[in-house]
């Protein structure tokens, strides 16, 4: 395995950029490809990590952290489009930014573009449990496939859309949409936020079979049924329901 | 596996039909320990070739609590660094033959141990043994990511209590991710049927309803396993005489895949076990 899946820019004044690209490799393959590449990095910098679609486990990451220690690099944040990526990386305390290159939903037709597209971006798809300690960062909508834990974050530039259990911190419209909202099949977050606005959460226990959903009205935040009706929230439906 | 660097043990423990289970919890004080050497030993006394792995190098004591300590002569140390085969540091249990320990060395070995020699030393392992129980230490730090590189499956021990349950979640993330565990099962150790009654203490079921991982066992907290533990004697040595002992029996045999019921730890008369855990729990308040 050479070096061929490895692209090294340095941009001076800015952290040097390391992206793989190509067929997915780990362990021996992939630290003896990066070694390879490394000496075209001055040393004593900080580094990105572009980790394109691959999956880089826990072990992954540390081991390339390891190597990179040796060179004077700092490995100081990640990009992927692997959610599983994000999230090993987030647990060993990166900085990570999910990348959307393999858009969920693209056979939707393009012909209504929705508001979160202008917002920068499809809803993002995590498909798991989210533990204690794990933390997941998007600027659209993220929707999680599993239940959010106590002690959880989830931020969203859109909607948080917990398909399980959301018993963790939500912030949904973290950058400023207040129209954001915090839906789940049994909502009983930590905290809730919608864009500025803070509240504590219900704690009393959600009752299981009815999707509830945390919305701003009048910079309150409230908690009430879910409803995916298109008109009920003009502007944040996270999705178009097929048309009628 | 397909990497070379990351499976080379678990290609070896395939190869040699072994098991490397890692006993964690994140939290300290949970019990890791002691269910390392109970079940240690209740599985070598299922005439399973078993080793136990200190991999708690800051503060080790699985040799104490076997009763091997003075036994000593080599340790993971000396195996790394060639200083010695790997059959002079295993120390082989004085009542229990199936069960060796693989004692940890001093506590500098913090500063150079990785998960690249934890590895290798479950490699040699894999070749004499049927299991490999490794001790990881609390923390999620260095010593953590150690124990657990080289193990395939792992338990996870959780007390009723919100504190130990939120740092299980974590480490079960944490683990989730590591690439190489491919089982977790859940152990809640401790528990006081009593308090569960009362409404004092998390039940089972709040436990599995956060961490939703397969529950392997419930040990209940029995004061034998401080009097055993003094005496540098595992309760599950002898007879299953308390229901911890009767507990840790159990486990190893779900362990070697055999299908044994959890009893209902909640139930008031659940038969012999629950009157027993109801008499115990009457002594401790």
């Amino acid at each position: 395995m050479g070096a061929e899946f490895l692209q090294a820019s340095v941009v001076a004044g800015s952290t040097c950029q390391l992206r793989l690209s190509g067929p997915s490799s780990r362990g021996l393959a992939l630290l003896h490809g990066v070694e390879i590449a490394l000496p075209n990095l001055p040393g004593g910098e900080s580094l990105e990590l572009d980790c394109g679609d691959w999956f880089l486990g826990y072990m992954d990451l540390q081991q390339l952290q390891e190597l990179l220690q040796r060179r004077n690099l700092t490995l100081v944040a990640l990009s992927s489009s692997n959610p599983r990526t994000i999230v090993a990386g987030a647990a060993l305390g990166l900085v990570t930014k999910p990348n959307m290159l393999v858009p969920h939903g693209a056979q939707q037709p393009s012909s209504q573009p929705r508001p979160q597209e202008q917002q920068g971006g499809k809803a993002y798809l995590y498909e798991g449990c989210l533990r204690s300690g794990d933390c997941l960062d998007h600027g659209a909508t993220v929707v999680v496939l599993g239940d959010v834990n106590p002690g959880a974050r989830v931020s969203a530039g859109g909607d948080v859309i917990v398909w399980g259990r959301m018993r963790g911190m939500a912030h949904a419209g973290c950058r400023g949409n207040s129209a954001a909202r915090v839906a789940a099949l049994q909502l009983q977050p930590q905290q809730v936020r919608i864009a500025s606005a803070t509240a504590l959460g219900p704690g009393e226990k959600a009752p299981p079979g009815r999707p509830e959903q945390a919305v701003q009205r009048n910079g309150q935040i409230v908690i009430e049924d879910a409803t995916f009706l298109p008109t009920y929230t003009p502007g944040v439906r996270p999705w178009s329901p097929v048309a009628r | 596996m397909s990497s070379p660097n990351l499976g080379s043990h678990i290609d070896a423990l395939k190869a040699n039909n072994c098991r490397s289970i890692v006993l964690c919890s994140g939290k300290g004080g949970v019990g890791k320990t002691t269910l390392t050497a109970n079940l240690g030993v209740a599985l070598a006394k299922l005439n399973k070739k078993t080793c136990v792995v200190d991999a708690d190098y800051g503060l080790r004591n699985l040799d104490l609590l076997l009763g091997l300590e003075s036994r000593i002569v080599f340790t993971a140390q000396e195996v790394i660094s060639g200083g010695c085969r790997l059959e002079q540091a295993l120390v082989r249990h004085k009542h229990e033959t199936n069960l060796m320990l693989m004692p940890a060395g001093n506590p500098r070995m913090l500063d150079w141990f990785s998960s690249e020699h934890m590895r290798t030393l479950i490699t040699l392992l894999s070749e004499s043994f049927d299991f490999i129980l490794i001790d990881a230490p609390a923390g999620v730090e260095d010593g953590f990511k150690n124990a657990v590189a080289g193990a395939s499956e792992a338990i996870l021990v959780v007390n009723p209590e919100i504190s130990s349950v939120r740092d299980a979640d974590r480490v079960a993330g944490l683990l989730a991710s590591q690439g190489t565990i491919d089982t977790i099962q859940l152990l809640v150790n401790r528990v006081r049927p009593r308090m569960v009654e009362k409404l004092d203490m998390l039940s089972i079921e709040d436990v599995l309803d956060i961490l939703a991982i397969p529950l392997l066992g419930v040990v209940q907290e029995d004061e034998q396993v401080i009097i055993a533990a003094n005496l540098g004697e595992p309760l599950a040595l002898g007879k299953p005489k308390s229901p911890a002992a009767f507990a840790y029996g159990n486990i190893a045999r779900r362990i070697q895949g055999e299908d044994i019921p959890i009893p209902d730890i909640n139930a008031k008369h659940g038969g012999f076990v629950g009157r027993l855990g109801e008499f115990l729990s009457t002594k401790i308040i």
